[in-house]
């Protein structure tokens, strides 16, 4: 039964200590996340076409519309 | 000899003096001017700024009038969206429709034209005659701004000024391969990657080609992944430079202090602003004028 308790905090505490580890990443990411999460829905748009070539196409639509967005997200005012 | 000597350091101490006055802030607009969306271009054309949104919209700024005035841009496309702006001789105004066209505006706001570029471009700026265009860092070391004249934009050269990261440290860092570029003086404009506070000003010639690292920056409260908002050259001797604020306001980075500095990178005086700033529009040796937050222009005067 300890055991068990053992097995669950230390899973607890590793799943703490990745957080915190990915939290500063997060935060360097901020300004990507947006945009990522565009990018994200968009390859899932990209894959429902009907056809390869058309979901190719889709999906290079997708990391341009990507670029433009932490574009304007970075360097623009 | 001896006698000239003793006036170039009198006349560049004197020139250190006016800036290490204190300085200070006034509104000069004479109503606050929404600009609601994102400024993706900011280009200078004799007393006159230009600013193009995202969506696209024209702002004109009269920098002896301190007024400012929207047109709207018709003739792009729903899957054009336009980065950059320069302007060029007799009021030509360029931008990016998407990133293999170069499009020519009308200071009214009309799309007169598309250039197909032999390339992909990220951003396009201005200085005197030419178009710099930004190439993606695609290789390490290369320059990044490239110099087109619009007689013939197959044909580029590279402009000596931010350069594509040794080597690439991370998949996804996109920032260390975009450029920002300043307000130019004399054909002389600064330019700097976005998640550096190193800048280059040049004209275009490596005689006149000058680095400044700002150290002060280091030790500001700034957006470290964005340190510089803006950058103006003044004169020779010196430029404006604004820091980026560590807080965003409505999602949007922002400009927190204005500095005055000399070539060498020393602060010789600063100010906070508030409302905060989100690009200088113009900018002399004694003063410099920011568009704020709140839809002012903000003039920054040495005392």
């Amino acid at each position: 039964m300890k055991s068990k308790l053992f097995v669950r905090r230390a899973i607890l505490a590793a799943f703490v200590v990745l957080m915190l580890a990915a939290s500063g990443k997060q935060a360097a990411a901020q300004e990507n996340e947006t945009c990522l999460g565009c990018l994200w829905d968009c390859y899932g748009w990209a894959a429902q076409q009907n056809g390869i070539w058309q979901i190719w196409i889709g999906g290079l639509t997708c990391e341009a519309s990507y670029i433009e967005c932490f574009k304007r997200t970075l360097i623009g005012r | 000899m001896r006698q000239f000597v003793v006036t170039v350091f009198a006349v560049v101490g004197a020139v250190e003096t006016i800036g290490a006055a204190p300085l200070q802030q006034r509104v000069v607009s004479l109503a606050p001017f929404a600009v609601e969306h994102v400024i993706v271009g900011r280009a200078r054309c004799g007393a006159t700024t230009w600013m193009l949104t995202d969506p696209p919209v024209l702002v004109r700024v009269d920098i002896a009038r301190f007024s400012l005035a929207k047109t709207p841009v018709s003739g792009f496309s729903r899957a054009e969206r336009p980065f950059g702006l320069a302007c060029l001789a007799s009021d030509e105004l360029w931008t990016l429709a998407d990133s293999r066209t170069l499009a020519r505006m009308s200071t009214s706001g009309a799309v007169l034209g598309r250039y197909k570029l032999p390339q992909p471009r990220l951003n396009v700026f201005g200085v005197g005659e030419v178009l710099l265009l930004q190439q993606p860092p695609l290789s390490p070391n290369i320059p990044l701004l490239a110099a087109a004249r619009t007689g013939d934009l197959t044909r580029s050269q590279p402009w000596p000024g931010p350069m594509a990261p040794p080597q690439v440290t991370k998949k996804a860092d996109l920032a260390s391969g975009l450029v920002s570029c300043g307000v130019e003086h004399d054909n002389r404009l600064p330019c700097w990657i976005a998640s550096q506070s190193r800048i280059t000003i040049s004209d275009g010639t490596s005689a006149h080609t000058s680095i400044v690292q700002p150290a002060f920056v280091d030790d500001s409260a700034v957006d470290r992944r964005t340190p510089l908002q803006d950058v103006a050259a003044t004169s020779s001797t010196g430029l404006w430079i604004l820091t980026s604020a560590v807080a965003r306001e409505s999602g949007r980075r922002v400009g927190g202090r204005l500095t005055r500095s000399n070539l060498r990178g020393e602060s010789l005086a600063s100010i906070d602003l508030q409302p905060r700033a989100r690009l200088i529009v113009d900018a002399t040796d004694s003063s410099a004028i920011v568009l704020t937050t709140a839809g002012t222009l903000v003039e920054v005067r040495a005392r």
